[in-house]
């Protein structure tokens, strides 16, 4: 174990792949607050697999490269998310209803694309993730995509909070309600993008909820919700990647596994400590 | 209530019972092709507690919504000491219904008042000692300050209604819009939180609530507004409980009518 440690540390693959690990695994986390929050979490699922057909798409139109997967995986979500966000908005039909819809037909359309195409053995990789394959522009992405979700977050973070809170209340002080949730539902697409490579599309909704909902049991006010879902999506996926390398186990599910492992754990320990507090009188 | 000392109408130096005024003409609310409010004109001067009355249906809480700026009318307009009312954002709180809000959100009593000096402070401007004050301040008026930090789910119901109205105050808002407050509350509660609506209009404060309980509006506001999707009576508290139009506009909407 220490001796897979230490390699992770010092092989330059492994490096850039713990590198990655921190920034996508933080900026995951911390975007997991506002999922949580909005109590979306099955929704951004459906979002994650209705990357795959824009994903395929872009590849075969533009060509096998890094960045017509992530423009594919990127316009995909938005096209999902958004289109079922307008589809809402704009018929009798709800949110969830209209999502079901598209990311089934879409994930439908993208298999079929991939057989038709020929690159069966890269769908592994967007499926499940493939943090070792690594280059230096996959990295440089990571980095900007994270930046960009932590930053926008943290600069918008009362209108955010007070908009997840009570959006009427937020549109009485004159936050654009309508215009935040877009943005938001693009910042949780962009992070989708960026666990990606990180996860794969099937798992990556469990970055961007277990760290925050962890984090949930405890918490008592948002904040804590953000900066704790980052720190533990970051120290997760690290754990998740050097116990993956040290057992020979995939990365992706080794990261989501062990997330999932530590929530159980703190659920637990939540349960735990309120039967403690709950046998001592006076404390609430 | 101890505040009474300490003048909680924190945006005017003066006393100004009646000096500021708020005008709706023409105001109407759609829902798709469902008229909710239709031509509703009124105006109500500050220091006045103003029950919005009337069935379920009958377009109260749409009105305070389009008085709060949440809802777009699909006609009229709005006008806050004679501007529009969306300049005046700061000036106004909007108080929901309980039941809409979602209590096991991870907030403390603290934190939700804080949220009031959004108001002031917009996206960007540090909170510093003068909202630090504002916030001691509005918790401590409403009795709140050993609550400070609970979760808003572990209060009460009148705790939850005052640290909404704790919210307010730290905003410094001068109109404030509370849909169906006294719903869910036990009559002690009642009794404590109409005494603050009363102070706080007494200290020059506009303060405007739908209400669906005719029993006990009279005690609890100074002026009516009888709402049918359009406006039935308007008046002293009083005249439009009496009003023949409010037999009349309760019958109409218990009529199977296609709800909103």
């Amino acid at each position: 174990m220490i001796s897979a440690l230490h390699d992770c540390l010092t092989l330059p693959i492994t490096q850039r792949a713990l590198l990655a690990c921190l920034m996508i695994g933080f900026a995951n986390g911390y975007v997991s607050a506002f999922v949580v929050l909005r109590r979306s979490a099955l929704r951004v699922g459906t979002i994650s697999h209705g990357l795959l057909p824009g994903i395929a798409a872009a590849v075969f139109l533009l060509g096998l490269s890094q960045w017509s997967v992530l423009a594919g995986a990127a316009a995909a979500g938005l096209f999902v998310g958004l289109g079922a966000l307008f589809l809402a908005q704009r018929s009798r039909i709800d949110q969830d209803t209209a999502l079901g819809i598209l990311y089934t037909a879409g994930f439908a359309g993208g298999l079929i694309l991939i057989a038709k195409i020929g690159i069966r053995q890269k769908l592994d990789e967007w499926l499940f993730g493939g943090l070792l394959g690594m280059t230096d522009a996959d990295l440089w992405i990571a980095f900007a995509i994270s930046a960009a979700a932590v930053l926008t977050l943290t600069a918008f973070r009362r209108a955010i909070t007070l908009t997840l809170f009570e959006p009427n209340v937020a549109a009485s002080l004159g936050v654009p309600v309508k215009a935040l949730n877009y943005a938001l539902f693009g910042i949780v697409i962009l992070a989708l993008v960026s666990s990606l490579q990180a996860v794969g599309c099937i798992l990556s909704v469990g970055l961007l909820v277990a760290p925050a909902a962890t984090v949930a049991l405890f918490a008592k006010d948002s904040a804590t919700l953000f900066a704790g879902g980052g720190l533990l999506g970051a120290a997760g996926s690290c754990g998740g990647f050097v116990l993956a390398y040290h057992f020979d186990w995939p990365t992706g599910a080794t990261i989501i596994l062990l997330l999932g492992t530590v929530f159980l754990g703190a659920y637990l320990v939540s349960r735990a400590l309120n039967a403690f507090r709950a046998k001592r009188p006076g404390t609430a | 209530m101890s505040a009474a000392t300490d003048h909680l109408c924190w945006g005017e130096s003066d006393p100004c019972h009646g000096a500021h005024r708020l005008e709706a003409s023409g105001l109407s609310v759609a829902y798709g092709a469902t008229l909710a409010l239709d031509r509703v004109s009124f105006g109500a001067d500050c220091g006045t507690r103003l029950a919005l009355l009337g069935p379920n249906g009958a377009g109260k809480s749409s009105l305070l919504k389009a008085l709060a700026g949440v809802l777009r009318p699909s006609a009229g307009s709005v006008r806050w000491r004679g501007e529009p009312m969306r300049k005046a954002t700061h000036e106004i709180a909007y108080l929901p219904q309980r039941g809409e809000v979602d209590w096991e959100f991870p907030l403390t009593v603290r934190g939700l008042v804080e949220m009031g000096r959004f108001a002031q402070l917009g996206h960007w401007r540090r909170f510093g000692a003068h909202d630090r004050e504002m916030v001691g301040k509005a918790l401590a008026a409403m009795e709140m300050a050993d609550l400070a930090g609970r979760r808003i789910g572990e209060l009460s119901g009148g705790q939850q209604q005052r640290a909404f109205i704790a919210r307010a105050l730290a905003q410094e808002a001068h109109v404030l819009l509370l849909d169906e407050p006294f719903t869910g509350l036990d009559s002690p509660a009642q009794a404590s939180l109409g005494a603050l609506l009363a102070q706080l209009a007494s200290e020059g404060r506009l303060v405007i609530a739908s209400h669906h309980n005719l029993q006990t509006a009279g005690e609890l506001f100074d002026e009516a507004l009888l709402l049918d999707r359009s406006l039935a009576a308007a008046g002293k508290v009083g005249d439009v409980l009496r009003s023949e139009r409010l037999a009349a506009a309760f019958g109409a909407i218990a009529s199977p009518t296609p709800r909103r």
